[in-house]
């Protein structure tokens, strides 16, 4: 195809962050080129068939609120769904599907191919056109140069990836897929830092050769929730994961063969994750549990691939088989694929401002895998808020950055800009410290309003989100109404609480601990509701019964939010040279150097900045 | 304050006549001034070196002993000079500005330490410690304050938080990381390490009561009609004749005070005009002082000569009730809470001190614990604690809302990073510092 003109927004790559980036861009009035090795991997979920889980289900919220497409896509494509931590506090449950992964990338492609203001363009980028510290537009293998106005890079695990199996070692991109040289070098004579991370995937098994009737089974929820407030009428099916548990004789050979491991015998340079640790991590690691559960997800519908989540590793494939053998019910299995690591470039994201473009090249921006950060959810955040603020660049107006208050992603882009973390990041409720403000079923109330300003939703989704919102309110104001003692002391009896004497509001009664939404007669009951709403309504009930009973504890929470804020406005100079306060600690002072923090709120994030290098900072700047 | 590029200089010993004073110089150029104050290459750090001490024409100002601390192992971290010099104020206050026109400034009251603070020799307790050892005045008082300026407290602190941490990471993994459910042994785990926590905490909290009293002292205020033997009391207490005694009702017009150790912790007794309608002015100003006095006491000892006195239900203050003139009066039953001296003869310091020990909950020390000494160490042990005591509603709950319990053992963390001076609002910060005299 013939590049025909000056973009507005190129996008290189088409993962999750690349797909998000080119629709909202394109969405906000942008002329997009979305530039991708392989048309046909438009969207592809390269590991594990799921969407959303702990920390990350509340991301795909937001993106849906925020206009992105991964919750439509998920909800489409869903074939099991359900809320973790149900038993561990109201802030902290989070969606989860398991997906039909082909179904999900159909959706994704089709969305992208149908739009007409997105040019596909099948061919590998090789370095960047930056004059005058400004982005020009890409440098594509054959030569030819593609001009526009920004560059959003998405490369995923692409840039110089290298897989490692046992001690073999492939360059790709992916298994099966080549990967991209040439734009780490490229960015790194413009002065930008590179450093190497690496990630692992397990290998996936032959369906036929598992021993079902020996495994665990676990559903999902019997009346699931969806991702997408577009998302009505919701009646996905109820697909069973399977677990199995390993063993001492499976922990044992893991220990055995370590040193064969890339990751252990030190093949591999870059640093893995901590928190989704592959198998040979956590018998390290965690060598006094024996016992590790491992869950066999289908990759598809009726798939006779299944995705065996838990057991990531770069072992040698045969020692992989010899440990799995030892697994009740996996003592046959076969491998369609075995576990692999990769290693990848990625750049240091302190590089980055709060808006996702670069510090040093305006115009430039990155996002996913390319800033540290591991997970689809977490690449699809960043792939909108580049998508946005690139249009936003184009069309000259201010960018979009949404608050540690208001949300993960923005807990995500601050964590990302300050901490500077060089293992892959992945995100966690407990990162969030305002996490009970942060909840999935509040994501409306958190961001509708910037949602709004910045013009970033289909009239239908605003609309959907809108009569959300609206059912919430509605839910709560039917709490302020009264009850008489006759209509509720029978049920407060039966779950042990002492009965009223007088009437009460619904809503002091449901700050009880043993009281839930459930036993309140409430105005908008089921019978009134449309069918298609039932979920909406469903969702409602829960939000409200946490607005009730963590009352107290969102006060809190919001009075600490304003004390904050008078870090957050502390400005801190722009040019002042850290090296010379020798008063602080040597890392805090090459760290602060390297980020320069905006405001002492920042500093203070910056990790290795310890309190008493921040009492210094106070004293320095508010004296003067 | 203070910007660490300057060179600060004073003298580190109180004004007045004395054998010996110490003029203490720090920062960048302490070196180079010692230099042209002594006209010698220089000294070896450490070493103890005699030299004459010039001003800028030449004038030999002193001999003195000097000594250079190199940067950072001295007490600021920064290249520091202490000069011995003679006892004079008139010498020292030439030697300093000699050192001032030489490049240096007059130190603010406690930037010395604040330096130290600073450049990380020493954290905000254990600064906060060195302005309370310096002030001690008893050996148990120093004891206490030795264990905070040397880290122990701290590490104690440190080690309180390190335990919170842990608690806090089980819940973290339980709602970031594991997916199943919580185990019912986990809940008990939990129980068990947090009650063992929060009884950490108000053994802690408890301490104060001593701490702060050697800290910062008692007021015994001692009340009474006139001419019932408070000054007599006063005199008795202290072993000395402090207070003027006389057979003349009202006596004592202004108030007389007298300082003692008692537990180590610094006691100040006040004789107080006797309470009567007065048309006296002075005699009338001096009740008005006695009842204010009162007001600010600690304890209040409340003397009678009569030995059927009946102690006050519920005073205002804690209070002791002291017949005096024991001696004169018939063997009568000594009706428990009030106790029966004699002046006079001598008799019954004994049981009034412990009495007084007993009321002020005064208690011997244990040198190898940790006691909280200041208001501002107090509060934030105190809001630790509350955190962690309403964690323990939130663990006894049937269902555990776990970023609730995290919330609140954030909450704690918090509180004892406000000890370092993580979470300190700059003022308090100053404050700290401000207490200290210059020269420290």
């Amino acid at each position: 195809m013939k590049p025909p003109k000056n973009y507005d927004v190129i996008v290189c790559g088409g993962g999750h962050a690349g797909v998000e980036s080119a629709l909202i861009a394109s969405h906000l009035g942008c002329s997009v080129a979305l530039i991708t090795l392989d048309k046909k991997a438009v969207g592809r979920m390269s590991c594990n068939p799921a969407i959303g889980g702990l920390a990350k289900g509340q991301i795909v919220r937001e993106v849906d609120v925020l206009g992105g497409v991964m919750g439509v896509a998920t909800d489409y494509s869903g074939i099991q769904f359900k809320i973790l931590n149900q038993s561990k506090g109201k802030s902290v449950w989070s969606p989860r599907a398991q997906v039909d992964k082909r179904q999900y990338e159909s959706f994704v492609s089709r969305t992208v191919l149908k739009n007409k203001k997105i040019t596909i363009i099948q061919e590998e980028v090789v370095g960047l056109k930056i004059i005058s510290n400004k982005v020009g537009g890409v440098l594509l293998r054959g030569g030819i140069k593609i001009t526009g106005f920004t560059v959003i890079l998405t490369c995923g695990t692409f840039l110089n990836g290298l897989i490692h199996i046992g001690q073999k070692k492939i360059k790709a991109g992916r298994m099966g897929e080549s990967g991209a040289e040439g734009i780490t070098e490229h960015l790194r004579s413009f002065g930008f830092v590179s450093g190497r991370l690496k990630t692992g995937t397990p290998p996936r098994l032959d369906k036929a050769s598992i021993k079902w009737a020996q495994t665990k089974k676990n559903f999902g929820d019997k009346t699931p929730l969806p991702f997408s407030y577009e998302t009505l009428s919701f009646a996905p099916p109820n697909v069973p994961c399977h677990t199995v548990l390993t063993g001492v004789d499976c922990k044992n050979i893991i220990q055995e063969n370590i040193n064969l491991s890339p990751m252990f015998s030190g093949d591999v340079l870059g640093v893995g994750p901590r928190y989704c640790p592959s198998i040979e991590d956590k018998v390290v690691k965690f060598s006094h549990h024996n016992s590790h559960t491992l869950f066999l997800e289908p990759e598809w519908l009726n798939s006779d691939q299944i995705y065996l989540n838990g057991f990531s590793t770069s072992l040698p494939e045969h020692i992989q088989l010899k440990a799995l053998k030892t697994i009740e019910g996996l003592e046959k299995v076969r491998f369609f694929r075995p576990g692999y690591a990769i290693e990848y470039d990625f750049f240091p994201p302190s590089q980055l401002k709060s808006s996702l473009e670069t510090k040093d090249v305006s115009g430039l921006f990155f996002a996913g895998q390319i800033n540290g950060t591991s997970g689809y959810e977490e690449a699809s955040a960043q792939g909108l808020i580049a998508g946005i603020n690139a249009a936003n660049h184009k069309l000259e107006k201010k960018p979009l950055i949404i608050g540690r208050d208001e949300g993960y992603i923005g807990v995500m882009i601050d964590d990302l800009i300050t901490k500077n973390t060089l293992e892959p990041y992945r995100m966690f409720t407990s990162r969030a410290e305002y996490r009970i403000l942060l909840r999935f079923s509040n994501a409306h109330t958190r961001l509708l309003d910037k949602a709004k300003d910045f013009n970033l939703l289909t009239n239908k989704r605003l609309e959907d989100i809108t009569k959300a919102k609206k059912v919430l309110e509605k839910t709560l104001k039917s709490l302020n109404l009264s009850i008489q003692p006759k209509d509720i002391n029978k049920k407060l009896e039966m779950v042990g609480e002492a009965p009223i004497k007088e009437k009460q509001q619904l809503k002091q009664i449901l700050k009880r601990p043993s009281v839930n939404i459930n036993m309140l007669p409430l105005t908008t009951s089921p019978k009134r509701i449309e069918k298609s709403l039932e979920s909406v309504y469903r969702e409602a009930k829960i939000e409200a019964e946490a607005v009730i009973k963590y009352e107290g504890y969102i006060k809190r929470q919001e009075a600490q939010i304003n004390k904050m804020k008078k870090n957050e406005n502390l400005k801190l100079p722009d040019n002042f040279n850290y090296l010379k306060i020798n008063s602080i600690s040597n890392e805090a002072r090459e760290k602060l150097s390297s980020v320069r923090p905006e405001t002492l709120g920042q500093a203070m994030r910056i990790s290795g900045v310890t309190p008493a290098d921040i009492s210094v900072l106070t004293v320095l700047f508010l004296k003067k | 304050m203070m910007s660490s590029s300057d060179t600060i200089v004073a003298a580190a010993t109180p004004f007045g006549y004395s054998g010996v004073a110490i003029v203490r110089i720090s920062g960048p150029q302490s070196f180079k001034i010692g230099q042209k104050l002594t006209k010698k290459p220089f000294f070896k750090p450490r070493l103890a070196t005699l030299s004459s001490l010039y001003d800028l024409n030449d004038n030999v100002i002193d001999t003195s002993l000097l000594t250079a601390f190199k940067s950072p192992s001295s007490y600021t971290g920064e290249n520091t000079l202490e000069i011995s010099c003679h006892g004079n104020p008139a010498l020292i206050a030439i030697l300093i500005s000699t050192i001032c026109s030489l490049g240096a400034r007059p130190a603010d009251a406690g930037e010395f330490t604040f330096r130290a603070f600073i450049n990380g020799k020493i954290d905000l307790i254990q600064a906060e410690g060195v302005a309370s050892l310096i002030h001690a005045k008893s050996l148990e008082n120093i004891r206490i304050q030795q264990n905070v300026v040397s880290g122990d407290f701290s590490s104690r602190i440190a080690l309180i938080r390190n335990k919170i941490i842990n608690l806090l990471s089980t819940l973290e993994y339980e709602m970031d990381i594991s997916e199943e459910d919580i185990d019912p042994s986990l809940h008990k785990d939990l129980f068990d390490k947090h009650s063992d926590l929060l009884e950490e905490l108000s053994l802690l909290a408890n301490s104060f009561a001593m701490g702060g009293l050697l800290n910062s002292g008692i007021r015994v205020v001692i009340t009474g009609p006139p001419n019932v033997g408070k000054s007599s009391l006063l005199n008795f207490i202290s072993g000395t004749s402090r207070a003027i005694v006389s057979k003349t009702p009202g006596t004592t017009r202004d108030l007389v005070d007298v300082e003692l150790l008692i537990s180590g912790v610094p006691i100040k007794f006040v004789d107080t005009a006797g309470i009567r309608k007065s048309k006296n002015t002075v005699e009338e100003e001096g009740v008005r002082r006695a009842l204010l006095e009162k007001k600010r006491a600690d304890l209040v000892l409340s003397v009678s000569d009569n030995p059927s006195l009946k102690p006050k239900k519920n005073p205002e203050k804690p209070t002791l009730y002291i017949v005096n003139k024991s001696d004169l009066h018939a063997k009568t039953k000594t009706s428990k809470p009030v106790i029966h001296i004699s002046c006079k003869k001598k008799q019954g310091l004994k049981t009034l001190i412990s009495a007084i020990k007993k009321t002020l909950k005064l208690v011997p020390i244990h040198s190898d614990s940790v006691y909280l000494s200041t208001p501002r160490q107090n509060r934030a042990i105190l809001s630790c604690k509350n955190s962690l005591s309403r964690a323990s509603v939130l663990i006894k709950s049937k269902n555990l809302e776990l970023e609730l319990l995290s919330f609140e053992l954030r909450e704690a963390i918090d509180a004892l990073d406000s000890l370092f001076g993580k979470t300190t609002p700059n003022d308090i910060i100053n404050n700290i510092f401000s207490t200290l005299c210059v020269g420290k």
